[in-house]
C-alpha cells in the first residue's frame, strides 16, 4: 500500500520521458538514400561534383546521407544488373551518369516513380529520356549539354582553316553520340567539311582502330560520348602523333592533351545536379523541374598547339582558359 | 476562509508552486516569441540586402566588362570579320552573355554572335526605330530593356544596350546590345543556405518572377504581386513573413524578396512552447499528485488525530 505512490510517480516520470523522446525523434533530420548508376569512367568526376554540391546543401555522408555507389559499370549487361540491385535498396533518389544509365533507370522506375536526376546526358529529348526540356514530366530531370557542339566544330575550323576531313570516333551502342554525330554532320555540311565517323564498340578496340585507320583526316572531333570521353588521354596522344588538332567536349580533356574544348566541366555538372537533387529532396516534383543546361567555356592547350604547329589567334588567347601541360 | 488544514495546504501549493510556474512559463514563452520575431526580421532583411547587392554587382560587373572590351581593346571597326571573331571569343569565354549584337552609328546590325547558335542569315537588320538603339544614342546612357525568356531554355535574359563613342570627338560610332543571362542568379539563390520554409526570389518591374530557387516557377511565367504588410500570402501560396528590397537600373527595377512560411518561421517558438508546456503540465500534475498525497497521508491523519484528541 505504501509503495503505490512511488510506483505512480515512477510510471509518470517514465511516461514523460517517453513523450519527450518521441517528440525529439519526430524533429530529428531525415536520413536520405541516394543510389548512383554510372556507365562512364569519366563520370567519376561528376559524382565527385555531386558529393561536393550536396555537402554545400547540407547533405553529409554518414550523417543525413547514404550514397550507394558500387563503381562504374562499362558493360551494359552489368549496368542493368547493377541498376536492379540499386532499385532493391529502395533509394529516395537515383543519380544517373550518361544516357545508357538513365535509360535503364527510366525503365526500371516506371512503376515506383523513384525520382531520377541525370547528369551529364546529352540530347535527352532525342534519345527518349524526356519529352520536353522545360517541363520534363514523370520522375526524371537533370543536367544536359550539347547545343554548343556546332559552335565547337566551327571553332575548330577557325583554328585551322585547312581542315577538310574530320575523324569522329564514337560509340554506336550509345544513343547520345549517335544524335551528336548527326548534329555535327549538319553543321559540317554547311561549312563544306567531310566528317568520317569511326565506330568504336568498346574501349579495348579504340587504340587498334585509331592507329589502324588508313583514310585521310585533318582533325579529330569527339562527340559527347561517355565511353569516348573517358579515353581522351589516349586520343590526345594519337592526335599529337598524327600532328592533327583534336577537340573534346569536356574542359578537363584539355588538361589531358586535347587542343581545345568548348564545353562543360564534368565536375561542375555534378555540382549543378546536386542543386536539382536538393530541390527534389526538399519536396519539388522532379517532372516540374526544367532540364538544366551545363555551363560551357573555351579552353585551349598551348603546349599541344605548339606540338602540332597551330598558331592560336590573339583574340582567342585573351578569352580562353589556357592550359600548359 | 482557509480555516481547515486541507484548504491551507491546497492554497499553499497553488500559490507557491502552480502560480509561479505558470507565470514563469508565460513570461519565458512571450520573451522568446518577441526575440524570435526580431531575429526573423533581421534575417530576412539581411538576406534581401545580400542578394540585392550580389544581383546588382552581377549586372554592373558584366556591363562594365563588355564596355571595357570596347573601350580598352581596339575594336577593329574597319574589319567586320575580325570584329565578329573578337566578340565571338568573348561570348565563348564568358558564358553569362547569351548574345551580343553590334550596331553601327546608323542602327544597322553589323555583327551578331550567340553563345551556341550559328547565324547563317546575312540580311541586315535595322534598329533605327527601336528603343535599344535610340535610348543610348539620345541619352548617352545605358538602356535596360524588358526581361525576355529564352525560347530554348526558358531562362530569363536581360537585354542591355549602350552607346559606343569615339574617345576624342565623343561622336556616336555604334551601339552594342548585350543579352545577359540571369540564370547565374538562379544558382546564387539555390546555393543560399536558407532557413526552413524560406525562399529568396526576384521579380521584375512587371511583377514577373525572374529568379527563384525552384526554376519551374520561373518557367511557368509566374506573376506575383507582393502584399502591402510584412505578413501576407507569399509566392508559395502560404501565409508568410515577407521582406523586400528594390534595385534600380536606370529605367528598370527589380524587387528582391525574402519570404518564410509563418509555420516554419515560428517553428522554434512552437517547439520551445511545446517543451515548456509539457514541463509545466508535468510539474502541475506532480504538484497535484503531491497535494493529494500530502492530504491523504499527512493532513487526514493529523485531522483524524485532532478529532480523536478532541473526543478524549
Amino acid at each position: 500500500m505504501k509503495k503505490t505512490p512511488i510506483i505512480i510517480a515512477c510510471a509518470f516520470i517514465l511516461g514523460l520521458a517517453v513523450v519527450l523522446m518521441i517528440f525529439i525523434k519526430v524533429n530529428m533530420p531525415k536520413q536520405y538514400k541516394i543510389a548512383v548508376l554510372n556507365y562512364s569512367p569519366a563520370g567519376e568526376q561528376a559524382l565527385a561534383g555531386l558529393t561536393q554540391g550536396l555537402a554545400r546543401n547540407g547533405y553529409v555522408q554518414g550523417k543525413n546521407l547514404e550514397l550507394i555507389y558500387n563503381g562504374v559499370k562499362t558493360d551494359k549487361k552489368l549496368l542493368k544488373i547493377e541498376a536492379e540491385k540499386l532499385i532493391k535498396e529502395k533509394p529516395d533518389l537515383i543519380y544517373t551518369i550518361s544516357t545508357p544509365s538513365t535509360l535503364i533507370m527510366k525503365e526500371l522506375t516506371a512503376i515506383s516513380q523513384t525520382p531520377i536526376v541525370f547528369g551529364p546526358v546529352s540530347t535527352p529529348e532525342e534519345v527518349g529520356i524526356i519529352d520536353n526540356m522545360k517541363e520534363p514530366g514523370g520522375n526524371i530531370t537533370g543536367v544536359t549539354f550539347g547545343p554548343q557542339e556546332p559552335r565547337r566544330f566551327e571553332m575548330m575550323i577557325k583554328l585551322d582553316p585547312d581542315i577538310k576531313d574530320v575523324l569522329i570516333p564514337y560509340n554506336p551502342n550509345d544513343l547520345s553520340p549517335i544524335a551528336g554525330v548527326k548534329m555535327i554532320s549538319d553543321v559540317a555540311e554547311k561549312l563544306g567539311i567531310t566528317i568520317k565517323p569511326l565506330k568504336i564498340n568498346g574501349t579495348s578496340e579504340l587504340e587498334t582502330k585509331l592507329y589502324g585507320y588508313t583514310d585521310n583526316f585533318d582533325a579529330i572531333f569527339t562527340p559527347t560520348d561517355a565511353m569516348i570521353v573517358s579515353q581522351t588521354a589516349l586520343i590526345s596522344k594519337f592526335a599529337i602523333s598524327k600532328n592533327v588538332p583534336f577537340s573534346c567536349p569536356q574542359t578537363e580533356g584539355v588538361k589531358l592533351g586535347a587542343l581545345f574544348a568548348y564545353g562543360f566541366s564534368v565536375e561542375n555538372v555534378g555540382i549543378q545536379a546536386a542543386r536539382v537533387v536538393h530541390m527534389i529532396l526538399s519536396g519539388t516534383n522532379p517532372g516540374s523541374i526544367p532540364i538544366e543546361l551545363a555551363d560551357f567555356t573555351l579552353a585551349i592547350n598551348l603546349n599541344t598547339a605548339d606540338k602540332i604547329g597551330i598558331k592560336v589567334p590573339q583574340y582567342l588567347l585573351k578569352n580562353s582558359f589556357i592550359v600548359r601541360d | 476562509m482557509f480555516k481547515t488544514l486541507k484548504s491551507k495546504v491546497i492554497v499553499s501549493f497553488i500559490s507557491l508552486i502552480i502560480l509561479p510556474v505558470l507565470i514563469g512559463a508565460v513570461i519565458i514563452v512571450s520573451e522568446i516569441k518577441s526575440t524570435q520575431q526580431n531575429q526573423i526580421d533581421i534575417i530576412q532583411t539581411q538576406m534581401t540586402t545580400r542578394v540585392a547587392s550580389e544581383f546588382e554587382n552581377y549586372i554592373k560587373f558584366h556591363v562594365s566588362q563588355i564596355k571595357q572590351l570596347n573601350e580598352l581593346q581596339d575594336m577593329p571597326w574597319d574589319d567586320l570579320k575580325a570584329m565578329h571573331d573578337k566578340l565571338l571569343a568573348q561570348i565563348m569565354f564568358n558564358n553569362n552573355f547569351d548574345q551580343i549584337i553590334l550596331l553601327d552609328k546608323d542602327g544597322d546590325q553589323v555583327v551578331k554572335v550567340h553563345r551556341y547558335n550559328i547565324f547563317q542569315n546575312k540580311s541586315i537588320i535595322n534598329y533605327t526605330s527601336k528603343i535599344e538603339y535610340l535610348f543610348p544614342k539620345l541619352n548617352n546612357s545605358i538602356f535596360f530593356g524588358d526581361i525576355t525568356f529564352s525560347e530554348e531554355t526558358g531562362e530569363p535574359i536581360s537585354d542591355i544596350s549602350f552607346d559606343l563613342r569615339a574617345p576624342q570627338t565623343n561622336e556616336l560610332i555604334g551601339v552594342m546590345i548585350v543579352s545577359l543571362r540571369l540564370k547565374p542568379i538562379w544558382n546564387l539563390l539555390a546555393n543560399i543556405q536558407a532557413q526552413p520554409g524560406q525562399s529568396v526570389y526576384i521579380l521584375d518591374s512587371k511583377n514577373r518572377l525572374v529568379a527563384h530557387p525552384n526554376p519551374s516557377l520561373v518557367l511557368k511565367n509566374t506573376i506575383h504581386i507582393l502584399p502591402k504588410s510584412t505578413i501576407g500570402t507569399g509566392i508559395s501560396g502560404n501565409k508568410s513573413y515577407i521582406k523586400y528590397k528594390k534595385i534600380n537600373f536606370g529605367n528598370q527595377y527589380f524587387t528582391v524578396v525574402s519570404e518564410q512560411n509563418l509555420k516554419d518561421a515560428f517553428y522554434l517558438i512552437r517547439y520551445i512552447s511545446m517543451v515548456v508546456y509539457i514541463v509545466v503540465g508535468s510539474a502541475i500534475l506532480m504538484s497535484i499528485f503531491l497535494v493529494i498525497f500530502n492530504i491523504k497521508y499527512i493532513v487526514n491523519p493529523i485531522n483524524h488525530l485532532a478529532s480523536v484528541a478532541k473526543e478524549i
